[in-house]
């Protein structure tokens, strides 16, 4: 087992150093060396989780004298088969899709490096290898994003991933420097051991040690998962060659969900960082879909999704459900990777057939079709309110009886029930000739997505945080006043009904109809479109500092 | 006395303005080797003099290096040669040296501590010396987007920018850490923004020299074709391979000792 644990990394570093030596003189020859080193790196992680599962609580390290380098444990053998089975599925359509671009041999090397910081970073058993990986994602993912050489703007806006990803560098470096200077070691297990014997004693400036430390992983997580007001390159790496970004959405964007599960045993001491986390995931979460809806750029629109998609990682994290964060960064990876991989397709498909429904006129009249109908509005409402309440509390009940006493999994149920209630209520625009058919295969899959859901994490859950009282810690941390934890549900429920009472009269009457509420709607339709003027905010700030570096050097020539 | 000292190695471990005997030999050095010679000769001469002259380090004296160290970054920002954008990064470099702990080292190891530190700069003044042969000068504007014709050249400037920037596994990002964990937290917050400005400036760097459109140099085709040579790559990244498994190993004085 310490032997793959080794080999894990080292296929996709030694593939890299046989391609760039052009060991294979052919282009082709060389993409497919990086296919077959990538196959046996799936098979690789595939033995070792399967090794983690059957091996239990067994850890298994890989140390190099007193650097401990990697270990195995349940986390890190589920992210490292994540890794080697995308990996995979990119280096198999590059072969194909890149075929015809230049600089084949770079592309492949640095995908592979790319890959092998990845298996590095999941695997890292301490606070400098972690570190060694976090930094060498960005600069790997940096050439990758700049591929296409030939266009500017590919280059900047890699040039701005990085820059960012620096930002999140160096609160991670504070938070290994502080925790080293605290407790002498690296090592993550003696420095979560000595954390939770001596962490709320140690004190830095006045801030207790643990929550500081958890605050700069927090923050690191915010810049590597595209966090409010560090989101702004997300959008824009867009001009990277279409596998890279389906690596970067479905890999390694979502890397802020893994670090902050790699340190819950620091975010279990603290006592108010998981709120802040919830916070920002929210606001990034809301904010995301916002702009992903008014982009008129796919692409664009993409990227905002995925930034939606992180926030509500994070605020996964921040009601303490830790398990369901890599559960929901392993499905998003997978359905964003498919979104990007599958794009070509698509256009090409919308070229021959646009999807536009026929007139219903037309099809009345030409193809004779019975007359579609919708379901009774009435018993489309009551099923809105009632079937997701009933199938989410069923499908929870089941796994945890004591569900209701978690802050934390109120949260989810609530947001189950209004995502469930508003994806339902959607339907009742759907005209058919069979009502009761179409009802029931909605209902139908949404107790198949429910019950999956929810199925799939608590297994996650037993696997990835064995110890039942250290889940309950978790979410026990991420709990608030109960007093205000009532206020605040029933005001968010407040606004959600008064949202939906807006979207319908919005809907019913055909837009605004005062001039004062049209003229609020324009302008902030403006704001959005613009996304929130964040990105020019940022253009500006680099162009100062710019301006302010060369009147200096102006000024003072070559002091 | 302790003054004049601190004034004499404030030549070598620049403290702005004192910064500026470097920054004009280095200028008014036309030949390239000279100045690459300069670069390797200059810490080693510090290091000694350290040693040799013993002076005590006032506290507020880190503060201005680190000022310096600080100016010097943000200045390479926007620096448009090669051989400039080195100069001024090397003198942020050296201003760092006041904060090593000279008295718990030996003169040995603060030697190779410097030497190590120094190298990738010194390697992208020998890359320099080959751009001026080949294309006339080293200026970004006029020599940009050197990978559509250039790869080995563009493989080396970016490995070597990387080293500069401190970035890991080279030698500089491990002792950095190993800096961070022996000051203060004022202090610690104050070299990871010189290490971002590095970055920032490395990053610039880059897009302008390597990625993009081809510059008006290259465009013209009136430079030569022929990339830098094969064999000399082999040799240049082998010593940029042997200085990351230096990082490693200082990586792993860091966890505490050897194998």
């Amino acid at each position: 087992m310490k032997a793959l644990l080794l080999l894990l990394p080292v296929i996709p570093v030694l593939s890299a150093l046989a391609v760039g030596m052009s060991v294979t003189s052919s282009a082709r020859g060389q993409a497919r060396l990086s296919l077959a080193a990538s196959l046996l790196a799936f098979v690789v992680s595939l033995f070792l989780l399967a090794g983690r599962v059957l091996a239990g609580t067994d850890e298994v390290t890989m140390p190099l004298g007193s650097w401990p380098i990697f270990r195995l444990d349940p986390l890190g053998a589920l992210m490292a088969w994540v890794i080697a089975g995308i990996s995979l599925i990119v280096h198999a359509y590059s072969v194909r899709y890149m075929a015809e671009e230049p600089g084949l041999r770079r592309y492949f090397a640095l995908l592979d490096l790319l890959v092998a910081s990845l298996f590095i970073m999941v695997l890292a058993s301490d606070l400098l290898t972690l570190l060694i990986a976090w930094n060498l994602i960005g600069v790997f993912l940096f050439f990758l994003l700049g591929h296409n050489v030939a266009r500017r703007a590919a280059g900047r806006y890699a040039g701005w991933s990085l820059l960012t990803y620096r930002l999140g560098d160096v609160a991670l470096i504070l938070a290994a420097v502080l925790l080293f200077d605290a407790f002498g070691t690296f090592d993550l297990d003696d420095i979560f051991a000595r954390l939770s014997d001596e962490g709320s004693t140690v004190t830095y400036g006045g801030q207790n040690l643990t929550g500081l430390v958890a605050v700069l992983v927090g923050i690191a997580a915010f810049a590597r998962s595209a966090q409010f007001l560090l989101h702004a390159w997300l959008p824009y790496t867009m001009e990277g060659p279409t596998p890279v970004s389906a690596l970067m959405h479905a890999g390694i964007v979502n890397a802020g969900g893994f670090l902050i599960n790699r340190f819950a045993p620091v975010f279990v001491h603290t006592d108010s960082v998981l709120q802040w986390l919830f916070l920002i995931g929210l606001a990034t979460a809301i904010i995301g879909s916002i702009l992903m809806l008014s982009q008129n750029d796919i692409k664009k629109a993409l990227g905002y999704s995925t930034m939606g998609q992180m926030g509500f990682m994070i605020m996964e994290c921040g009601v303490g459900a830790f398990s369901l964060a890599i559960y929901h960064l392993i499905a998003h990876g997978i359905f964003k990777g498919t979104l990007f991989l599958g794009s070509g397709g698509i256009i090409k498909e919308a070229r021959r057939e646009d999807g536009v429904p026929k007139d219903p006129l037309y099809k009345f009249v030409v193809e004779r079709d019975v007359v579609a109908r919708r379901p009774p509005w009435l018993l489309m409402a009551a099923m809105t309110l009632v079937v997701p309440l009933a199938v989410l509390g069923a499908a929870h009940w089941l796994v945890d009886q004591n569900l209701l006493q978690k802050q934390g999994a109120i949260v989810l149920l609530f947001f189950g029930w209004v995502t469930g209630a508003q994806l339902l209520f959607s339907t009742y625009k759907l005209k058919t000739t069979n009502p009761a058919r179409l009802l029931a295969l909605i209902v139908f899959s949404f107790m198949i997505v429910v019950v999956g859901y929810t199925l799939v994490s608590h297994v996650f859950d037993l696997f990835l945080y064995p110890d039942p009282v250290f889940r309950a810690e978790l979410y026990a941390a991420a709990n608030i006043d109960l007093v205000w934890f009532e206020m605040v549900l029933v005001a968010v429920a407040v606004v959600i009904v008064i949202g939906w009472l807006l979207a319908y009269y919005a809907d019913q009457k055909g837009g605004f109809r005062t001039q004062h509420l049209k003229t609020l709607w324009l302008r902030f339709y403006a704001l959005i479109s613009r996304e929130l003027y964040i990105p020019d905010l940022q253009g500006l700030i680099s162009h100062w500092v710019v301006k302010v570096a060369q009147g200096l050097n102006r000024h003072l020539r070559w002091l | 006395m302790n003054t004049v000292e601190l004034l004499i190695i404030s030549m070598f471990f620049p403290l702005f303005p004192s910064s500026m005997v470097y920054t004009l030999i280095d200028r008014h050095l036309g030949n390239m080797w000279i100045r690459t010679g300069l670069m390797i000769v200059w810490p080693q001469a510090g290091v000694a003099l350290v040693y040799s002259l013993r002076p005590e380090i006032p506290e507020w004296l880190t503060f201005w290096a680190l000022g310096t160290s600080l100016l010097y970054a943000f200045r390479s920002l926007v620096l448009n040669e090669v051989g400039a954008w080195a100069a001024f990064v090397f003198v942020s470099l050296l201003s760092l040296g006041w904060l090593l702990p000279f008295e718990h080292m030996g003169a040995e190891q603060a030697h190779g501590v410097a030497l190590i530190s120094t190298f990738p700069l010194v390697m992208l003044n020998l890359l320099a010396v080959f751009m001026v042969n080949r294309f006339g000068s080293s200026y970004l504007g006029l020599v940009g987007g050197l990978v559509h014709r250039y790869p080995r050249l563009s493989t080396l400037l970016s490995v070597t920018v990387l080293a500069i920037i401190a970035t890991p596994p080279f030698p500089l990002f491990f002792l950095l850490v190993g800096l961070l964990s022996q000051t203060t937290l004022g202090t610690a917050l104050a070299m990871l923004g010189i290490w971002y400005l590095w970055g920032w400036a490395g990053v610039r760097f880059l897009q302008r020299l390597i990625l993009g459109p081809e510059g008006h140099a290259l465009g013209t085709g009136l430079v030569g074709q022929a990339d830098f040579p094969r064999a000399m790559t082999g040799v240049y990244l082998i010593m940029m391979a042997v200085l990351g498994v230096v990082g490693l190993m200082a990586a792993l004085q860091l966890t505490g000792g050897g194998v």
